[in-house]
């Protein structure tokens, strides 16, 4: 009968922990890829930096995007990972499922890399405008 | 027995709760807008002359046009500088692009803007063929007349 309470706090506990780790984006919370199609059709920024603390377990960082009715490729490329090891440039599509963006985040303490988004358009896409939400999430791999 | 029963359900009912959190531990969002600007352009190839004489009254050449357009509904219209002397004409048939287009057939140029080409959407070409034919009635007298003839992207 004792030891109820017992377990119940250490797994409470662990949880606790686990809720510590974060996830920021500093720089770049809005940025814009203008495009011209014939004398620009390629937009690169590289203004936002994604950082983590030290996480408890190897770790990976997935991305995903929310964009109705979108009409434009966009790539994401984590650069210079610290810690970590990046995918490469990974497609967002909206409605798609969450895609690792950077895997075997090391336990040794925080970490960071740049994020690169690139985008391109053909000379005869329509002309518009795309919005994403662009979430990433820090999980156990 | 009925402590023992109870003690194992909380401990189960404990961890489905925190599997979740241990799997996702934090996460972030931020916006990122691609704006695509409209671009209408085009563009024809060099100067052309055309000779006629007494045994040639009709003569034709040819010149290529390069049109892209990230917009729908485009036409594309012809206007020459200034009208020729009376007995000169100059006629223009403009193809329009492979991918989206009508194109009017022949059309006599003047100084009054007529459309060439319509119903172009979404399309970058290269290499389109504009030609000429020019005419002049046996009155004409010899002698040279140049005009500018410009293209232009409308909706």
């Amino acid at each position: 009968m004792t030891r109820l309470p017992l377990i119940a706090l250490a797994v409470f506990g662990l949880h606790a922990v686990a809720a510590a780790q974060t996830l920021a984006i500093h720089g770049g919370l809005q940025i814009e890829l203008l495009m011209d199609p014939v004398y620009a059709p390629t937009a690169t920024d590289e203004s936002a930096r994604m950082n983590w603390t030290k996480v408890s377990t190897l770790s990976k960082v997935t991305v995903s995007t929310y964009a109705p009715g979108q009409q434009y490729n966009l790539l994401v490329e984590a650069v210079n990972p610290k810690r970590a090891t990046s995918m490469g440039e990974v497609q967002l599509s909206d409605g798609a499922p969450a895609m690792d963006l950077v895997r075997d985040i090391q336990t040794r303490g925080g970490g960071h890399a740049d994020l690169r988004y690139t985008t391109h358009v053909t000379a005869s896409e329509s002309h518009g405008q795309d919005v994403h939400t662009i979430t990433y999430t820090l999980t156990v791999q | 027995m009925k402590k023992s029963i109870g003690f194992v359900a909380l401990g189960l009912a404990v961890l489905a709760t925190a599997a979740p959190a241990a799997a996702q531990l934090a996460s972030a969002s931020h916006n990122v807008t691609i704006t695509v600007s409209a671009v209408d352009v085009i563009s024809v190839s060099g100067d052309l002359t055309i000779d006629l004489n007494t045994v040639a009254l009709s003569n034709t050449a040819s010149a290529t046009y390069d049109l892209t357009t990230n917009g729908t509904g485009r036409k594309i219209s012809a206007a020459l500088s200034t009208d020729y002397s009376a007995g000169l004409t100059l006629d223009v048939a403009v193809s329009a692009p492979v991918g989206s287009g009508t194109s009017v057939g022949l059309v006599t140029l003047s100084p009054t803007a007529q459309d060439v080409v319509t119903g172009i959407s979404n399309v970058s070409e290269t290499g389109l063929a504009v030609d000429y034919t020019a005419t002049a009635t046996p009155s004409v007298p010899p002698g040279s007349e140049s005009r500018q003839v410009t293209y232009t992207v409308t909706i």
